[in-house]
């Protein structure tokens, strides 16, 4: 099989440096070449165009506003108060102002032009931040359950995402000599990279570490999950999950979302570490080069099939993986408002709808963390269901935050959202998302507040039903691990999913087809009356529906 | 030798035929005589007529039409096709009937709909009933097979313009989202059909220029467009007139128009004076109402000090020496009585023509003339000549006619299609540059070109850039150096530009380039001309008092021009 154009642009790139440099001094375009738009998605961007503005544009004969989006690498969601605030200033000089909580716990800037990146970059540079492979063909930002007051071990197994994301760093220099102006190496050996050589991995690779009983990170919908074991108050290691990947095409029988199998149990310390490692060397040397929408870790799970890749893991870690431990997930939820941790220390994990950070009106949640910061009593942690926990505040201190989440209209925002609102993530996808097809972020709000007094009418108001919207069948959102899930498909039309269970241990089903809004209300208000009438005691939204309707 | 009836024939076919024609027949005739196969004559007794132009045109919605185009287009190019690339949204349906040949290049959104930006053309071949007279067409569509409804879009106009009786060059290409590989190969098919001498000779173009163009004609204004886009701090017009008749210009040539004041402030003075606007009043022997002569023949905002101090003089007043609207004249120092009108009318300076370099190009915009107009901001003591013209003129709405004549720009002219050209533009010195370039590409000449082109912002004032940026990626410009002040990584002006790349510059002239300069004079042209002194003195170790007279020569020999206002 050829393959695919991609693969070539990378072997190419000169260790992910391309042609970028002179792309950045073009004033032809605010674009840059078709090659390095792949390759600057390793240094963790996104070429965009504003599509609310693209028939306006051409009209003057102009092209289309390109824009650069810039993810930061966050392993496990963790900024300092000093971070924060360069956050906060950075993005209001060169971006859309609006910061933007992902779904993988870190926070993104929409909105560069091709001449602020390196201002940017530079200024988180400053700060300890870089943004080193959080999009591309290699294993991108890892996510780790948020909250600390879940486990005792939580700091101990949180430190494996750092851990894990250094020791899968990529080893050129590129990001440093095109961004910082670093002097370039003269010996290119110290960039041999034994892990990507020169290839890269075929496809995008995520990695989440998941401490039960809360499956906050959603440890199953990543390439690798690892769900930490505690026995006798330590950590004895993790369940190894593989091939977990959400994304699929429209029309395109052969991709499916899959949630990933676990395959056995390893060691806490090196052996996990190795154990991630080698899995990405397999998925290196045997994943599918030539179709791009069949190179997730995923089909190269299930084209070799699990006993294969035991056997090969195995071969090239050392030593046998342990029969998988048993674990039981309960929840994916975030703790909202404050909690005490078992450090003795309070967190406040605050409602930012569907990850924005911005001032609307009286409720100006970036004004709100920015005046936080600066009080320097908190760092940041960002969960994975796109919002924000004010962590490691004294007890003493918590009054100063809560004057200030209170001027600022969060903590009202907080405490009288609805359940489901608290539980829905939505995409970026309009005007910026060069793959969307259908609204997200810019329409959930609203369709949330249709759908709200409809789950009233049925005495469902305080349910926790996970709703989740993706303007395209590529998931970012994870769409189709939610009890309902909305899958954009054209402009102001969407797939209704449903029966996804709430422990994200079972994908839902496609229950309609590509129908607009009057048609997805009146469809959920049936489900909704059917459901308040025969569900069982407990029963969640997903499992009836599982149970009854699919 | 040929019998007198042969060479009679001959003669005839020649003077018929374009210099392009005369190309075609040399090797074709050539090839005959090489073959030695007399038979073989036969299909030039229609005479061959080559395909003048054919208009390329393409609807995008992730930009791969646009490439499949692009390539057509440097394919046919360089096959020794005259091709002109558009953009859907920039193409004027009702210009099908004056084509002979065109391709369209169009992909399939959602639920087999065209893209946005082709919507227009879309629905216009959807609506229209009456057939084509000599259209031959054809249709490469692109789409997903992802999706239920391929290339619909494409089928669907391939399919309302056999209705409309126009005939299919080739079948309708397809190509899938990996397009590359079937365009290319749908293109060497179109390519070989367009080659075949028989179908060349069946498709005739039917443009005829007249001989003569009339002094002063008409346009209808089809758009006026603000070319910057929103946060710029300038206001750049495009304006498309549809002329009624075919006006034959050159570029580089300019129009003058006769602007009109502000009928806001016409009836702010008919109101003091308490004037009936059709009062009769005689303006140059004739007799005309008082709204039409305030309206269109005098000047009436921001008069000259001159003026203003004839109008003391005559009223006996003092009246401070500066610029004054009519308006406040007349409040201020108020006339006796409303008979004393004809003589102000002779004090009053007449509404002088403003001239504008037309910016589009006779080959490229057939029956269509393009001005590129900037509207000046002017303070009291800013120039205001300019203000009233671009004032009036960006403020005209579709529909309006206007009244233009020509003005021949004789030493602002292409040079032959050989040579090469550097063109220089400051902000609206960009106007005759697209005229040379839209040309110059429709003809397919031979010549190099480069343009440089400064303005304040890069992503709200590059005018014309997707224009630009389309004649770069087809290899129409061979090399573009854009330059800004804001939103760039390398700020800088025009002359820095040309100072940055002497080398090249003094390479392209030592060639024999002609160097084009447009744009303000101040400072732009000034610093412009200077630094090309400077790179001419540089470069041949000369003194600038020799650079100076190496310059002249050039200007002489029409090797450099200039046009800056």
């Amino acid at each position: 099989m050829k393959p695919s154009p991609v693969e070539k642009i990378k072997t190419e790139s000169r260790g992910l440096r391309g042609t970028i440099d002179e792309g950045l001094a073009n004033d032809l375009t605010g674009a840059i070449s078709d090659a390095d738009m792949q390759v600057i998605k390793f240094h963790g961007m996104y070429l965009q165009d504003d599509r609310d503005r693209r028939e306006e544009r051409a009209e003057k004969k102009l092209e289309r506003l390109y824009s650069f989006m810039v993810r930061l690498r966050l392993p496990g969601g963790v900024l300092s108060a000093e971070q924060w605030k360069a956050c906060h200033h950075i993005a209001g000089q060169y971006s859309t102002g609006v910061i933007k909580i992902t779904t993988r716990q870190t926070i993104q800037l929409h909105g560069l032009l091709k001449s602020d990146i390196k201002p940017t970059l530079q200024a988180f540079n400053a700060a300890n931040l870089d943004s080193i492979a959080t999009c591309g063909d290699i294993n991108r930002n890892v996510a780790a359950a948020s909250h600390p007051c879940q486990s005792k071990l939580h700091e101990e197994i949180h430190g494996y995402a750092l851990k894990i994301s250094e020791r899968l760093m990529p080893k050129t220099r590129a990001w440093y000599e095109i961004w910082l102006d670093e002097e370039q190496l003269l010996d290119k050996k110290e960039e041999n990279d034994p892990l990507y050589e020169d290839r890269y991995l075929p496809r995008k690779f995520k990695i989440g570490i998941a401490i039960p009983p809360n499956n906050d990170v959603d440890v199953l919908t990543n390439d690798i999950g690892l769900i930490a074991i505690e026995e006798d108050g330590k950590l004895a290691g993790f369940n190894l999950a593989i091939g977990g990947g959400l994304s699929q095409t429209h029309g395109n029988p052969e991709t499916y979302p899959r949630l990933a199998t676990v395959i056995g149990f390893v060691p806490a310390g090196e052996p996990t570490m190795k154990a991630v490692y080698e899995v990405l060397t397999i998925q290196r040397d045997y994943g599918n080069r030539s179709d791009r929408k069949l190179a997730r870790l995923k089909y190269t799970v299930d084209k070799f099939g699990i006993d294969w890749w035991k056997a090969e893991l195995e071969n090239r870690i050392g030593f046998k993986l342990e029969k998988e431990k048993p674990y039981l997930f309960t929840a994916r939820k975030d703790y909202f408002g404050w909690h005490k941790g078992l450090n003795d220390l309070w967190y406040y994990t605050v409602f930012a709808e569907n990850g924005r950070v911005t001032d609307e009106g009286s409720y100006s949640l970036k004004t709100a963390l920015y005046e936080i910061a600066e009080t320097g009593l908190s760092c940041f942690r960002f969960t994975s269901n796109q919002n924000v926990i004010i962590a490691d505040v004294r007890e003493e201190d918590k009054v100063v935050l809560d004057t200030i989440l209170e001027k600022h209209g969060v903590a009202h925002k907080n405490e009288n959202s609805s359940a489901i609102r608290l539980n829905s993530m939505a995409c970026v996808a309009f005007n910026t998302c060069p793959l969307a097809l259908a609204e997200a972020q810019r329409y959930m709000p609203e369709f949330l507040t249709k759908l709200e007094p409809v789950l009233e009418k049925h005495g469902l108001g305080g349910e926790e039903i996970i709703i989740r919207m993706t303007g395209c069948p590529n998931g970012c959102a994870r769409s189709v691990a939610a009890e309902i899930g909305l899958v954009g498909t054209a402009y102001g039309r969407y797939n209704l999913h449903i029966g996804g269970d709430r422990e994200g241990k079972r994908l839902n089903t496609k229950f309609r087809e590509n129908i607009d809004e009057a048609e997805i209300l009146s469809t959920l208000e049936t489900l909704f009356g059917e459901y308040a009438h025969n569900r069982q005691s407990r029963e969640t939204f997903g499992d009836f529906v599982q149970r009854t309707t699919l | 030798m040929l019998a007198e009836k042969k060479l009679d024939q001959l003669y005839a076919l020649i003077s018929e035929s374009s210099h392009a024609d005369l190309v075609w027949m040399s090797g074709y005739l050539a090839g005959l005589a090489a073959q030695n196969i007399p038979s073989a004559a036969k299909p030039i007794t229609t005479p061959p007529v080559v395909i003048d132009t054919i208009s390329i045109i393409y609807g995008t919605e992730t930009g791969n039409s646009k490439k499949a185009a692009t390539m057509a287009t440097t394919t046919l190019k360089r096959a020794g096709i005259k091709t002109r690339l558009i953009a859907a949204e920039n193409y004027k349906p009702g210009l099908l009937d004056k084509e002979s040949f065109f391709l369209l290049v169009i992909s399939t959104q959602g639920e087999g709909e065209p893209p946005a930006t082709a919507k227009p053309l879309y629905d216009y071949l959807h609506k229209r009933v009456e057939p084509f007279q000599q259209l031959q067409y054809a249709v490469l569509a692109l789409g997903s097979k992802s999706y239920p409804l391929f290339c619909q879009a494409g089928i669907d106009v391939d399919t309302q313009l056999k209705r409309l009786k126009a005939t299919p060059a080739i079948a309708m290409g397809t190509c899938e989202e990996d397009f590359e590989t079937d365009a290319e190969w749908w293109i060497q098919q179109l390519l070989q059909h367009l080659q075949n001498p028989l179908v060349s000779a069946s498709v005739t173009t039917v443009v005829k220029r007249p001989a003569e163009g009339k002094k002063v004609f008409k346009g209808t204004l089809g758009s006026n467009i603000l070319l910057n886009d929103r946060g710029s701090n300038k206001k750049v017009h495009h304006l498309e007139f549809d002329l009624g008749e075919e006006i034959v210009y050159t570029p580089g040539n300019a129009v003058g128009i006769i602007p009109e004041n502000n009928p806001a402030q016409v009836s702010k003075i008919l109101d003091l004076l308490e004037m009936a606007p059709e009062q009769p009043v005689v303006y140059k022997e004739q007799t005309c109402t008082i709204e039409e002569v305030l309206g269109k023949k005098l000047t009436i905002s921001h008069l000259p000090v001159s003026t203003v101090k004839k109008y003391a003089q005559w009223l006996g007043v003092e009246i401070p020496e500066t610029r004054m609207d009519l308006y406040d004249l007349l409040r201020i120092y108020p006339i006796q009585d409303n008979n004393q009108l004809q003589e102000l009318i002779g004090i009053l300076p007449g509404i002088t023509p403003r001239l504008y370099t037309i910016s589009s190009s006779p080959a490229a915009h057939p029956c269509q003339l393009h001005l590129t107009a900037q509207v000046h901001h002017f303070s009291l003591n800013g120039e205001d000549m300019h203000g009233l013209g671009s004032a009036y003129l960006t403020s005209l709405k579709p529909g309006a006619d206007l009244e233009m004549f020509l003005h021949a720009q004789k030493s602002f002219q292409l040079p032959p299609d050989d040579k090469d050209v550097i063109m220089i533009a400051q902000g609206t010195g960009i106007a005759p540059f697209r005229s040379f370039l839209a040309e110059r590409d429709t003809d397919g000449a031979t010549g190099k070109n480069w343009l440089i082109f400064g303005e304040e912002n890069r992503v709200t004032d590059f005018y014309y850039q997707s224009e630009i940026q389309k004649y770069a990626d087809i290899g129409t410009l061979h090399q573009v150096n854009p330059v800004f002040l804001n939103n760039t990584s390398n700020p800088g002006t025009v002359a820095q530009k040309v100072q940055e790349q002497a080398a090249g510059i003094w390479k392209w002239i030592q060639k024999g380039a002609y160097v084009f300069l447009s744009g303000e004079k101040e400072p732009t042209g000034k610093e412009v001309e200077a630094t090309l002194l400077q790179i001419i003195a540089d470069q041949q170790g000369a003194t600038i008092q020799e650079a100076i007279a190496y310059l002249k020569q050039l200007q002489k020999e029409g090797r450099f021009a200039k046009e800056l206002y």
